[in-house]
């Protein structure tokens, strides 16, 4: 028996070697680049448009012209099977990650992983510190100026706090823009909501769509059409000048806590809740939670919400440019749809949310050349041009937006749309780049409280409101709960992590001068403010002097 | 005495072979056990201490703990665990229940059983023909998902009558080695509102909302409160007393009313007020909506009168010198505690009429301190066979854990009934005011959104617990139990002349205490560390962290937050509480087994 167990062990020992034998790695030739990325059927096309640009323009290609045996071109792996998020923390933390991953800027885990001290520091990189990423041409100047706090990170040094770059765009998305069907408004004899650089004012926004919900949902005993899916709430109280945290994003913002037994609510939250709270229970403009993900419509991409838009059931949907890769596919069934484009509604400051899928390098990667000029391929005008392209995304680089390719469907898919005399699909993209240019500005990251903890407080202070969880709940107490379960959890980081106490102290200083300036109605230096909507608040509000 | 050359080949031989395992065992559960361990009194943080940095671990002492006990999500969890615990007596009583039902044999033509499992499916089967009829012949639209689960009975009960219990075994067990991810996906799809759980129960609702809406509410709702009572009075009469006349003829009426009932009313659910069905249905309404409307009040009732059993109960424990003083105390907090904290954590609804209407649902307060009250002189008197005051501490625990188990249920059903029924006149407000029809009714009573509503989250994936639970390896276990029974038990219970009843409370009850004892034990660890897959899965710990388990809690702690000190720190709290209880339950529940 002992023997037949014996045999079984070196067959087993055997086939583990054979496997190892055939991984990526020791089968190629030549050094092989995970990237870790989503599933898309774009991804094996953009990585052949790699290798052509590293064989013509890459920073290889001399190596590789001089001796190719032994500096021979790199090849990129897709790795779909990892783009969860904890899966690339707890792979990162073990030095098994791949060496490109695809981050999704919208609920900072670039903060957090770069905190963790997995991602390479594209400002100060290697033993040297040299700025790579302006040295290589894929800084911050190479994309949009409100992406800075996408995929840039604050870090406390000798000299004080310093902004470093850790990732580069992939592709980038205004999410809160509404999509509009014209054919729904049309088929109701409604005038289209004012396009994006008009904007879309609050007393708009809720005369349209009552006119809107009265008349296509007219008798019908349950609701079945709503003028959105939904309305992005971050953007409804930034809107009326407020952010989740203060200007140096050391503190919640959305409740005051100066006298600690009498917390006072800030009033434009408020008012942002109780308005997205009256638009979903007593106007009946968007639908509740329940009502959205209930309704059953064919499956398509993104979820059913597209069809229901396609349908009319919505006669708006919220989202980025990448509903396109859909609306695409509703056009070659036939089934297009005569699209238009405005904004979220606003209380008089219009902003959007711009996010971006971003590369970063990780920084156990053995192979961090080929990864970074992976990375660098993304700021190449190839790049860019394909993801003007595909159509489906902003590229990186706003530049390529004012291309002549941007704005004319040729080289372009989707060519049906153009034969539409307004609407096409060319001034929907337009409208995208204009908003992400002039209009948007990324979700506010602080270093002092991990980004998907701040997400889930938000969006169960949100949801409880809008369930009406609870009987005796006001949207005073809801603000109020929300801004003490973050300052304690921002107190918990501080705790736990004593070398950013100093910085807190440092910048909680600079809070209080921000406000005694604001107090004696003086500027405020910009480079105090680190939140990005204030940043971009203040200038506009003529309270800070642009830089 | 030295070992021989032989003996010392076939033992490193042996030690060979177990090696892998031992050593995966030491690397993949000793260590870690161990580290999490020396973690939960450290400041092990993933963003300071990984391959890229590498700090210096510091000792925390306490903290950790000090940290968690006073965060109200820790509590938030723990108190979501505890929630879900609720249904494991449920989820046992279902599996024993089961196991008794499967242990006979139910092939058609072996014994009664098959003959009216047979004939009651092709009863159903014709039924559903006619149904189908009425639908062609009168357009009425099909409720074609109740049609569809009636046909899948039907063909199940035929099938089982040619099969026999190997089929219902087999489709009970069904969930329990069905993957766990697909069987939430499954449900989160059944609880969409779209879903059919949602489906089924719309068009009732809605008929219901109608009725009531119609319905000269005082004197039918009186009339009907008379029916359900003497229903029950003739139920609970015919069980008591069902071995002279009287009480049989009582119990084969009310048996006759129920079942008839029940059949005619399965007919209606699918067809509708069509025809004869009309008075069914219209009776079925008003008796839901009777039951709604009332159901604060009926559930009220009947959690101060299972207040009132439990507490006479320790009195008579307390008399009969089972439990000392220490166990009187806490069966009697336990008992009461429902109350106090449906008190204190502000659960009852008020009327919001302000006045009168304000305080109308705080009166089931008052006969619950008044029944406090009238059982205190029974508990605190001195006993005829005095004991000392730690004897039967652990009965008084664990009867006091039942008691309270069951008013939870009961005051939360009462309070879903009140809010279900509140959130029916603002649906119906918010109709009437959106499409401008007079004719929407006052009351609209609709599904409840399970998932999306946080007062709904929690006990939809118990409801998904239980489907799950019972038929699972508990079920099996039960059967086992069932088949170890001594049949000369149960002829001896027979030559005394013992009843159904008497046979299973003095023979197999007692028999499957092992049984039981193993379940339990193991249904409260797996109740205790569950819920992380389901919230995963269905719901990502929300709507507002309602169905985030302590498990979940830990995840997210660890593997999103990077605090693997702290959730090591809580997964050991965790460990710790799961032990007392193991041990509490062995303690005491071990006493019942061995006796």
């Amino acid at each position: 028996m002992k023997y037949l167990f014996l045999t079984g062990l070196v067959l087993l020992s055997l086939a583990s070697a054979a496997l190892y034998t055939t991984q990526p790695r020791q089968v190629y030739p030549y050094p092989v680049v995970y990237w870790v990325t989503d599933k898309n059927p774009e991804r094996p096309r953009q990585i052949a448009l790699f290798h052509d640009w590293e064989k013509q323009t890459g920073w290889l290609r001399r190596r590789h012209a001089e001796n190719p045996e032994e500096y021979p071109l790199s090849v990129i792996l897709v790795d779909a099977a990892s783009r969860d998020p904890q899966k690339q923390l707890v792979q990162g933390v073990s030095g098994v990650s791949g060496d490109v991953m695809d981050v999704f800027s919208t609920l900072g885990d670039h903060v957090f992983y770069h905190t963790v001290g997995m991602l390479t520091d594209l400002t100060r990189y290697g033993p040297d510190g040299v700025d790579v990423a302006r040295q290589r041409g894929f800084s911050l100047e190479q994309t949009y100026p409100t992406l800075g706090q996408e995929i840039a990170v604050q870090v406390w040094t000798e000299d004080g706090v310093e902004w470093r770059q850790v990732m580069f765009p992939a592709n980038v998305t205004v999410n809160s823009l509404q999509w509009v069907n014209r054919e729904t408004f049309r088929k109701f004899d409604l005038p289209l909501p004012p396009n994006v650089r008009e904007g879309f004012t609050f007393e708009q926004f809720e005369e349209l769509g009552r006119r809107f919900v009265v008349k296509a949902n007219e008798g019908l005993s349950e609701r079945q059409f709503f003028f959105t899916n939904s309305v992005s709430f971050p953007a409804l109280y930034r809107s009326l000048g407020l952010d989740l945290f203060n200007e140096t994003m050391t503190a919640a913002h959305v409740a005051d806590f100066s006298d600690p037994r009498n917390p006072v609510a800030e009033p434009r939250f408020v008012r942002a809740l109780e308005t997205k709270h009256r638009w979903m229970h007593e106007l009946n403009l968007i639908p509740t939670s329940a009502e959205a993900r209930s309704f059953t419509a064919a499956s398509v991409k993104f979820g059913p919400q597209l069809d229901l838009f396609r349908r009319g059931n919505y006669a708006m949907i919220e989202g980025g440019l990448y509903f396109i890769i859909q609306f695409r596919d509703f056009q070659e069934l036939g089934q297009g749809i005569e699209l238009a484009v405005t904004s979220s509604p606003h209380g008089g400051f219009p902003v959007e949310s711009i996010a971006t899928r971003a590369a970063a390098i990780y920084k156990g990667t053995p192979n961090p050349k080929e990864a970074l000029a992976f990375v660098e391929f993304m700021a190449s005008e190839e790049y860019n041009r394909d993801i003007v392209r595909a159509a489906d995304a902003l590229p990186p680089n706003p530049r390529y937006t004012r291309t002549s390719e941007f704005r004319t469907p040729e080289g372009r898919r989707g060519l049906e749309w153009d034969e539409l005399e307004d609407g096409t699909v060319w001034s929907v993209s337009e409208d995208h780049a204009w908003v992400a240019e002039n209009q948007s500005i990324g979700t506010s990251f602080s270093l002092f409280i991990h980004g998907r903890e701040v997400n889930r407080l938000h969006s169960g202070a949100e949801s409880r409101y809008m369930a009406n969880a609870l009987p005796r709940m006001t949207a005073e107490s809801i603000a109020i709960d929300l801004a003490r379960e973050i300052n304690a959890s921002i107190q918990r980081t501080l705790d736990d992590q004593p070398a950013l106490r100093e910085l807190h102290a440092q910048l909680t200083q600079t809070q209080r001068r921000i406000e005694e300036l604001r107090a004696r109605g003086e500027k405020v230096p910009l480079e105090w403010i680190a939140n990005p909507f204030y940043r971009r608040y203040y200038v506009a509000m003529g309270w800070s002097d642009p830089e | 005495m030295a070992m021989s050359r032989r003996t010392w080949k076939n033992l490193v031989a042996g030690i060979g072979f177990l090696s892998p395992n031992i050593l995966g065992f030491l690397a993949f559960t000793v260590i870690p056990l161990v580290l999490s361990l020396i973690l939960a009194f450290t400041n092990w943080d993933l963003t300071r201490h990984n391959i890229f940095k590498n700090e210096p671990l510091e000792f925390t002492g306490l903290a950790h703990f000090i940290y968690m006990f006073g965060h109200p999500r820790f509590w938030q969890s723990f108190w979501n665990t505890l929630f879900f615990m609720m249904g494991i007596p449920f989820g046992i009583a279902g599996s024993l229940g089961l196991a008794m039902l499967l242990s006979r044999d139910l092939r058609g033509g072996s014994r009664n059983n098959g003959f009216i499992i047979f004939y009651t499916s092709v009863l159903i089967t014709m039924g559903m023909v006619i149904c189908l009829v009425i639908f062609y012949m009168v357009g009425v639209p099909v409720a074609s998902m109740v049609i569809m689960f009636a046909a899948v009975a039907c063909a199940v009960m035929i099938l089982g009558t040619a099969a026999g219990t190997t089929l219902y075994r087999t489709l009970f067990y069904l969930p329990a080695f069905t993957s766990g991810v697909a069987i939430f996906l499954l449900w989160a799809k059944m609880y969409t509102r779209t879903g059919p759980m949602s489906a089924a129960l719309r068009p009732p609702l809605r008929g219901m909302s109608e009725a009531i809406d119609t319905a000269p509410h005082p004197a039918l709702q009186f009339i009907v409160w008379l029916a359900i009572g003497g229903f029950l009075f003739a139920l609970i009469y015919g069980i008591r007393n069902r071995g002279d006349g009287p009480g049989r003829m009582m119990l084969t009426l009310a048996a006759l009313v129920g079942i008839g009932w029940a059949v005619l009313s399965l007919f209606s659910f699918a067809t509708g007020a069509v025809g004869i069905m009309t008075p069914v249905v219209a009776t079925n309404e008003l008796l839901v909506a009777t039951i709604v409307r009332g159901g604060y009040w009926f559930f009220m009732v009947l959690g101060l009168l299972v207040l009132h059993w439990g507490l006479g109960r320790i009195a008579w424990l307390k008399r009969e010198g089972d439990i000392g003083a220490a166990g009187v105390g806490v069966a009697g907090f336990l008992a009461f505690l429902p109350w106090l904290v449906a008190v204190i954590a502000g659960w009852i609804p008020s009327f919001d009429h302000g006045g009168v209407g304000e305080i109308l649902t705080w009166l089931p307060m008052i006969p619950a301190a008044l029944i406090l009250l009238c059982h205190l002189p029974g508990m605190v008197q001195p006993s005829a066979f005095p004991c000392a005051p730690s004897e039967g501490t652990g009965t008084g625990i664990m009867f006091g854990s039942v008691v309270l188990i069951f008013q939870f249920t009961l005051i939360g059903l009462a309070i879903a009934c009140f809010n279900w029924w509140d959130e029916a006149v603002t649906v119906a407000a918010a109709a009437a005011a959106h499409t401008g029809d007079g004719d929407v009714p006052r009351f609209m009573v609709t599904p409840p959104d399970w998932l999306d509503q946080a007062a709904w989250a929690k006990p939809s994936l118990m409801i998904m617990g239980l489907w799950a639970g019972i038929g699972s390896n508990n079920m099996l276990l039960y059967l086992a139990g069932l088949s170890n029974v001594p049949q000369d038990l149960y002829e001896a219970a027979d030559i005394d002349g013992a009843s159904k009843g008497q046979r299973f409370w003095h023979v197999t009850w007692p028999q499957l205490a092992p049984t039981t004892f193993f379940i339990v034990v193991m249904s409260v660890i797996g109740g205790l560390q569950g819920g992380f897959e389901m919230a995963r899965t269905m719901t990502g710990g929300g709507p507002d962290g309602a169905t985030t388990t302590l498990a979940y809690y830990i995840y997210t702690q660890g593997f999103e937050m990077g605090r693997l000190g702290y959730a090591s720190a809580v997964a050991w709290t965790l460990f710790a509480f799961v032990f007392t209880v193991t041990m509490f339950n062995w303690k005491f529940g071990n006493k019942y087994v061995n006796e």
